[in-house]
């Protein structure tokens, strides 16, 4: 691969609008490797944590916004934690995310269902229901049976429940309205 | 009849695992003159000091023998109890049974019968040594300082401050080194004439400092306290006491030549002076550019001096001085650029030198710090910096690191983004090296706030394409190829040893490295000092390194000179070579093989001083007792003090078992 870096790329330009929506300066980023070291989903993606950043210092705009590594963040923020720079990487996959919806790029159908399956879930239940959103998942993706060779384990280890039984979900449900509200309406803005 | 005492140390189990220390002790109590011997755990603690101490008193001992690690480690200690105990140190030898015994061997009787067999070769040598005493020579209070660098000017102004004369040495028309062609310094940003300069006034106003400009080392005899050197004074053509350094000669002067303090990028004149804060700012004609010299016509600055200062005739002279101590701080220059055809140095003029770009951003430069690329001085928009050029190529060039150029190169793209905001500045790096205090975070400062982007990875080469350079390498970061197009490439080039150091050193007789570095006595317990006594070294003469180090390795030196001066007499090991004069014929081989000049020729004359004949003579001030001297001498009339041809035999039968 060849980079016209002077040609083709503003890296400097870049830095700055990917600052503007995730609050972090990649510029800090010195590719010590930490993130790409202790992420969980790293299997998941095409490019990993620290390669993202650095494409990202690069100035390589087209190449990570049309990467699976943006969708495929799990979002538990271990990089975040552990970054000594203090890059806000799971920020900045968050800001990439919003870039590429913008230009109209979508992820693959099966983000898309998981994702579906979470904030119904959540909206119903005011806490995630992990039972509940894999089989949603398995409907939306019609594959029914997929995982569920894993669910008596994990009910035997109590990883996870069989009945949701959360307390005090209304006043949950209702922060959670109000927080969709306000996203929505921030959403709008933007359109505008 | 001789009483040897035998003491065999365990070293803990450094020895004592892998030697049978108390079979060693009791073997060698049998040999005939041993009348103690004894194994401790630690010889060189306090109490086995103490045991070396009492053996000596209560047993009258004659000879000392410990078996333990090197000499180098403890022959002082147990020479220094030794005669506290009322016996001459030369008296007490070491056997090695640590380095040359345990740590080398694993089979325990076998090395158990070696350290016998050193231990008994110690003793038959002990038998035989004579007492020998230390010698004083007297010192010379005063240095030299070679090289008027900021590290020269430092030792200068150090030694100085401890009362003692200098003499300080430049072979450029002024002092102040490299650091004097600096724009700012990492990592603070201060100016760095500014912070240099008052250093230069102080030295020249010290009344205790000569500083001798235009000047160069011809040649240095004798030895340690008492050098005698010879200046060599180059013609300056203008005689520095009536000149006032008025001006009119150098604005006058016709000829045009680059300048070398501007790194080739602006003009001087035939007379000159480097820089306008030189020190001493008088002038000097370069011959090889004066008309007068030349072409034997203009002769302006003769003219019109008004103090009739100049004088075509000046030959170089010669001054002769004597130091009791030098320091070396020869500093570097950097590495010709020719050898670097992928970058297109010297073919494409855009392309330029890191301490071109110095002068180039410099307040006091050729364009009063107005950055032009030297092209179409338009001001460049995008500048590549191109770290480890000639560094970390073994393969090529220079195995080392050069270690500062991460440092300005960082440096000099913040200083770029403060002359040209909306620049870019690339740097092209293999790994950067920011180990000084306050270094990390002023790379991170280029980085974050300056915007200096930087791309992992070597540059394959640089092209002209109309008015722009291109420039092609790599980042592996994102391991792809790369291509730039830029207006300016700077080059941190590797910082090499200045041409005539090697020559120099081997007039003072100090090491030097494959690259020209002069070598320290120990790389790191003794590294201000040179192998040659009385010799000590500074700054990036010993390798590359920036300006704190220089200063407080000169610091250093200094204090190294300050402690060797403050003494009337050094006193040294007795172990020096000796001549029978009865049996010397006067052949002259030793003089001829002596390392360090130590020998040369006596005359013997009769009562009415008739010369009868010359024999061999040793200055036991020069001699080191290197023993190169005594397996030439055909008649045997030449001869180690404590290593004696009797010592070396004894210890060689008994090591055959001959004794």
């Amino acid at each position: 691969m060849l980079i016209e870096i002077t040609k083709d790329l503003d890296q400097l330009a870049f830095a700055e609008v990917l600052e503007k929506e995730s609050g972090t300066d990649v510029k800090k980023c010195y590719q010590c490797g930490k993130c790409t070291a202790g992420c969980p989903a790293n299997y998941l993606m095409d490019i990993s944590p620290s390669q993202t950043i650095r494409f990202s210092q690069m100035g390589m705009k087209e190449k990570i916004l049309n990467s699976q590594t943006i969708w495929n963040c799990i979002f538990c923020e271990t990089c975040s934690t552990r970054c000594p720079q203090g890059v806000d990487i799971k920020g900045v996959m968050d800001g990439l995310r919003r870039m590429a919806i913008r230009q109209g790029i979508r992820p693959k159908a099966q983000v898309r269902n998981l994702e579906k399956a979470f904030k119904d879930n959540i909206k119903s239940f005011g806490r995630v229901y992990e039972p509940g959103v894999v089989l949603d998942f398995n409907f939306r993706s019609g594959n029914i049976l997929h995982d569920v060779i894993y669910f008596p384990l994990m009910l035997i280890k109590r990883k996870i429940s069989l009945l949701p039984h959360f307390k005090r979900t209304a006043e949950v449900k209702r922060v959670l309205r109000k927080a969709f509200q306000i996203s929505r309406k921030a959403q709008e803005e933007a359109k505008e | 009849m001789a009483k040897i005492g035998v003491f065999v140390c365990w070293c803990g189990s450094n020895i004592a695992e892998t030697v049978d220390v108390k079979r060693a002790a009791e073997t060698i109590a049998k040999i005939p003159g041993v009348v103690y011997s004894v194994d401790y755990k630690y010889m060189c603690s306090d109490p086995g000091q103490d045991m070396v101490k009492n053996a000596i008193k209560e047993y009258n001992l004659t000879g000392v023998v410990v078996a333990s690690c090197s000499p180098r480690m403890h022959e002082k200690t147990f020479r220094k109890a030794a005669s506290e105990a009322g016996l001459n140190p030369y008296m007490l030898e070491m056997a090695n049974i640590r380095e040359h015994c345990s740590w080398v061997h694993d089979n325990k009787e076998e090395a158990t019968q070696k350290a016998i067999d050193l231990i008994r070769m110690m003793v038959e040598k002990v038998k035989r040594n004579k007492p020998l005493q230390n010698i004083k020579i007297p010192v010379t209070k005063k240095a030299l300082v070679i090289g008027g660098g900021v590290t020269g000017i430092q030792a200068a102004l150090d030694i100085a401050a401890g009362g003692i004369p200098v003499i300080l040495l430049e072979r450029e028309p002024s002092i102040g080194g490299h650091m004097s062609m600096l724009d700012e310094t990492f990592p603070t940003l201060d100016c760095s004439q500014c912070i240099l300069t008052p250093k230069m006034v102080e030295v020249a106003q010290n009344p205790l400092v000569t500083i001798m400009t235009y000047s160069e080392l011809e040649k240095l005899e004798g030895f340690i306290g008492n050098f005698k050197a010879t200046i060599k004074k180059k013609a300056r053509h203008v005689n520095v006491e009536e000149c006032t350094g008025c001006g009119t000669c150098w604005t006058k002067c016709p000829t045009k030549v680059t300048s070398e303090f501007e790194q080739g990028l602006g003009i001087r004149k035939a007379i000159y002076i480097p820089f306008p804060q030189a020190i001493p700012s008088r002038p000097v004609i370069d011959e090889a550019n004066c008309m007068k010299f030349t072409q034997n016509r203009c002769g302006i600055c003769a003219k019109i001096c008004p103090k009739q200062c100049i004088s075509y005739d000046d030959k170089e002279e010669f001054i002769e001085i004597e130091v009791g101590s030098i320091v070396v701080a020869t500093g570097y220059d950097l590495m010709p650029t020719s050898a670097f055809g992928e970058y297109g140095y010297g073919k494409y003029p855009d392309v330029v030198t890191s301490l071109q770009f110095e002068r180039m951003v410099c307040a006091s430069g050729p364009t009063l710090g107005d950055l032009q690329r030297p092209s179409d001085k338009k001001k460049p928009k995008t500048v590549v910096f191109i770290q480890c050029v000639g560094s970390r190529d073994p393969e090529h060039h220079k195995a080392y690191c050069s270690k500062i150029c991460c440092m300005y190169t960082a440096k000099q793209t913040m200083l770029y983004r403060h002359k040209v905001h909306d620049g870019n500045a690339y740097v092209f790096y293999i790994d950067i090296r920011s180990n000084g205090k306050n270094y990390e975070e002023f790379l991170r400062r280029a980085q974050e706030e300056n915007k200096a982007q930087y791309i992992r990875g070597r540059v394959s080469m640089v092209y002209q394409d109309g008015p722009d350079l291109v420039v092609e390498g790599a980042d592996t970061l994102t391991n792809s190829q790369v291509r730039i197009r830029a207006d300016l490439v700077v080059l941190a080039t590797a910082m090499v040893s200045p041409i005539g150091v090697k020559e120099l050193a081997q007039k003072l007789g100090i090491g030097y490295d494959q690259h020209g570095f002069l070598t320290e006595a120990h790389p790191k317990l003794r590294p201000v000092e040179s192998a040659t006594a009385g010799i000590f070294l500074a700054g990036c003469a010993i390798s590359p390194r920036d300006i704190p180090d220089s200063v407080s390795e000169a610091s250093g030196a200094a204090a190294k000179v300050l402690g060797m001066l403050s003494k009337d007499e050094l006193e040294k090991e007795g172990v020096v070579a000796i001549v029978r004069e009865c049996s010397c014929t006067g052949c002259q081989n030793c003089i001829r093989v002596c390392p360090f000049t130590a020998i040369a020729l006596k005359d013997i004359r009769d009562k009415a001083g008739n010369l009868i004949r010359q024999v061999a003579n040793v200055n036991p001030g020069l001699c080191t007792g290197c023993g190169t001297c005594t397996p030439t001498c055909p008649s045997r009339s030449i001869d180690l003090q404590g290593f004696t041809d009797e010592e070396i035999f004894a210890e060689i039968n008994a090591m055959a078992e001959l004794h």
